[in-house]
């Protein structure tokens, strides 16, 4: 579903991303974890379409299509979803009415029919619902006044009524009580399916108990040094980034050596 | 040409215009005259009109060069819920339409006129105002129907007076398309605990130059709103003085400007709280694209015995191009002490992580940018009339998407 080939990526002529390898499969979830500042945001919102990044070398596929070439709003028409890690207030624009505009949108890009109010208002309630999201919090503007936890369990409730193919979840556990990490392990794993895929940024194990990844990869300075099976965050829980980084830069030596 | 000899003209313009005037208009006029040839005509210069470009617009508003303007359309058509003013007698309300000179009348407030009335435009509508009305609404009534007042070609003067404890809603509207320029004049006298709500709808196009002169009073408890909205697409300055004279006085001045291409949209507020226990709230939000200009001079004014007195005054530009610009100034002259007092203007670029964060949900970005723009006006379109809430809301709309779009 998603291949992401030797990627190098630049911020204001600070090279970020320093050739990053993924390969993601439909029915697959992987996590992506990694020391603060390696890179992790920087791809998210990079594949998601972003402006202020400087493509330098690589390509990435999407449902066999260059998903560079795409406007962020086709991105998300093709089915990829980002849930953001610190999702932007609007003021005075009502959630509903940005979520039913979002879905009419994606229906306009794939050539479907204008979705009915009420049909509309029958997705919502029903995400809402497992979502532990109340009506009166849809009827706030956007993100306005929201809480930290609010916030997130928003997003994954836009996930939930957007139903993308490929969502990127950047940090969504970070500032959740445990009751909400559970709703929000519930969401995503409703939404886990054999035509969808994900891919989890995680600092934390405690997500992984919830949502059990196929695969995991370390994320280090701009390049995955290390992937595995859900094993290898349990180990990195245990030991920490420092040795696994000081085997990389050992193995890194030898082979220029 | 030189303003000096630009000024020399428009006087001997005034004074070959014809017609016979009342004592106390002969001392009006003269009074008007002498402030004229005293200030002289507004350039870049005068504080006041220091971002209202005149220049170039002279020729249009010159009174001897008779701008080339046909009558336009009644506007009624898009406002067909609103009755227009004097179409048919109505209970409750009287209207006295005037041509030529000004007629003699009680109505007319000479000595409030003189000593309040300063500025050029203002001065210029004195002597030149060939047509008007008087509207009178009797006290008590309460007119659940909006009223579409008329707009005048060139050099308008109405005075509408509502009763004690009426309560009217007015609708001014203009979609004058054709070239020439526009002066006009208007005093609204609203009585003890009446309830006026104002509605300017500006639609003018782009050969078009507007001064727009609204003088407002308000009695105790009295409330007033004026609400005006503007999608002008030439030069429109907006000038609206307010007074509040008595306890009790409440007044809400809003305003949202839409200007494109090279159109100027101007707002000076003066709100003069003269009596204590008096409340002002105004709110001025725009948006301006291309090389649009916007301009909005907030003038508080409170007199050392208004005390206890709520001012309040916010106003917020969006640009969405380098090119457009906004003058944003307020100025407050507070000389009571226990008052409340709050003001704040701010202009800035759209925000670009918003405007991602919409996308990235598969919103387009003429969409996008005008589901941001409609939220942040949204609070300006509160309006109790739903049908012209509707008008409204379609208009702008209209006016934020990008043309051939369809959502
Ligand atoms: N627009 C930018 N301009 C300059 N530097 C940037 C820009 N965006 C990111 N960076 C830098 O790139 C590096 C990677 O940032 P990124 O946000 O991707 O890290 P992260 O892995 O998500 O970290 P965290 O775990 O703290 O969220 C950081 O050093 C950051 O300062
Ligand atoms: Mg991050």
């Amino acid at each position: 579903m998603l291949s992401i080939k030797d990627l190098h990526v630049s911020a204001e002529d600070k090279p970020i991303l320093k050739g990053l390898n993924l390969s993601v499969n439909a029915g697959e979830v992987h996590a992506i974890m990694g020391p603060n500042g390696s890179g992790k945001s920087t791809m998210a919102s990079f594949l998601a379409g972003r402006e202020g990044y400087h493509l330098l070398r690589g390509k990435v596929q999407f449902k066999g299509k260059d998903l560079l070439s795409l406007a962020p709003e086709e991105r998300a028409g093709e089915g990829l979803f980002l849930a953001f890690q610190y999702p932007v207030e609007i003021p005075g624009l009502g959630s509903l009415q940005f979520l039913k505009t979002a879905l009419q949108e994606i229906r306009k890009y794939r050539a479907q029919e204008k979705l009915k109010t009420t049909e509309f208002m029958k997705i919502v309630h029903q995400h809402a619902e497992t979502m532990g999201i109340a009506m009166e919090m849809l009827t706030r503007p956007l993100n306005e006044g929201f809480s930290g936890g609010e916030k997130k369990r928003h997003e994954i409730f836009q996930m939930a009524v957007l139903s993308p193919s490929l969502s990127i979840l950047d940090e969504t556990d970070s500032g959740l009580d445990i009751d909400a990490l559970r709703t929000v392990a519930k969401g995503v794993n409703a939404l886990r399916a054999k035509k969808n895929a994900m891919i989890l940024i995680t600092h934390y194990q405690r997500l992984l108990d919830y949502i059990v990844p196929d695969k995991v990869h370390i994320l280090f300075e701009g390049q995955i040094i290390k992937s595995g099976s859900k094993l290898l965050a349990q180990e990195l829980e245990k030991k920490g980034y420092e040795e696994l980084i000081a085997s990389y830069q050992k193995k890194l030596s030898d082979t220029s050596a | 040409m030189s303003t000096s000899s630009r000024l020399a003209r428009t006087l001997k313009s005034v004074q070959e215009r014809k017609g016979s005037f009342s004592e106390a208009w002969t001392k009006l006029r003269k009074h008007a005259l002498d402030q004229l040839i005293h200030h002289g005509l507004p350039s870049f210069r005068d504080e006041d009109y220091k971002y209202t470009p005149l220049h170039g617009r002279w020729e249009q508003i010159d009174p001897s060069v008779k701008a080339v303007s046909s009558v336009d359309g009644s506007s009624s058509g898009s406002f067909s819920w609103a009755i227009p003013l004097g179409l048919r007698p109505q209970e409750g309300i009287s209207v006295d339409f005037w041509k030529g000179s000004p007629p003699q009348d009680p109505r007319w407030d000479i000595d409030f006129l003189a000593e309040y009335v300063s500025d050029p435009f203002a001065c210029l509508n004195i002597l030149l105002a060939e047509e008007g009305y008087f509207l009178d609404v009797e006290g008590g009534q309460r007119l659940g129907d909006p009223i579409l007042l008329p707009s005048f070609r060139e050099c308008g003067r109405s005075s509408i007076r509502v009763g004690a404890g009426a309560q009217v809603i007015l609708i001014q509207a203009e979609q004058g398309q054709a070239k020439g320029f526009q002066n006009d004049f208007q005093e609204i006298i609203c009585g003890k605990g009446s309830r006026v709500l104002y509605y300017q709808v500006q639609e003018e196009g782009s050969e078009r130059t507007r001064v727009n002169n609204v003088f407002v009073e308000l009695a105790d408890r009295a409330y007033f709103q004026a609400c005006t909205f503007s999608f002008s697409r030439g030069m429109t300055r907006n000038n609206l003085h307010v007074r509040l004279k008595n306890p009790g006085a409440e007044a809400h001045l809003h305003g949202l400007y839409l200007p494109v291409q090279k159109s100027l949209i101007d707002y000076h507020t003066h709100v003069h709280h003269l009596s204590g226990q008096t409340e002002s709230h105004q709110l001025y939000k725009g948006i301006l694209r291309d090389q649009a200009q916007g301009v909005f001079r907030g003038r508080i004014q409170i007199l050392p015995h208004a005390q206890k007195t709520y001012a309040y005054q916010r106003n917020q530009t969006i640009l969405c191009d380098p090119r457009a610009v906004m003058h944003a100034q307020p100025q407050l002259e507070i000389e009571a002490d226990d008052v409340k007092c709050s003001h704040g203007c701010t202009t800035g670029y759209l925000d670009k992580a918003a405007l991602f964060y919409l996308q990235a949900r598969g919103i387009s970005l003429p969409v996008a940018q005008q589901l941001i723009f409609s939220s942040f006006l949204r609070e300006l379109l509160d309006i109790e009339d739903l049908r012209l809430k509707e008008y409204l809301e379609e208009k702008m709309l209209k006016t934020l998407l990008p043309s051939g779009y369809d959502s």
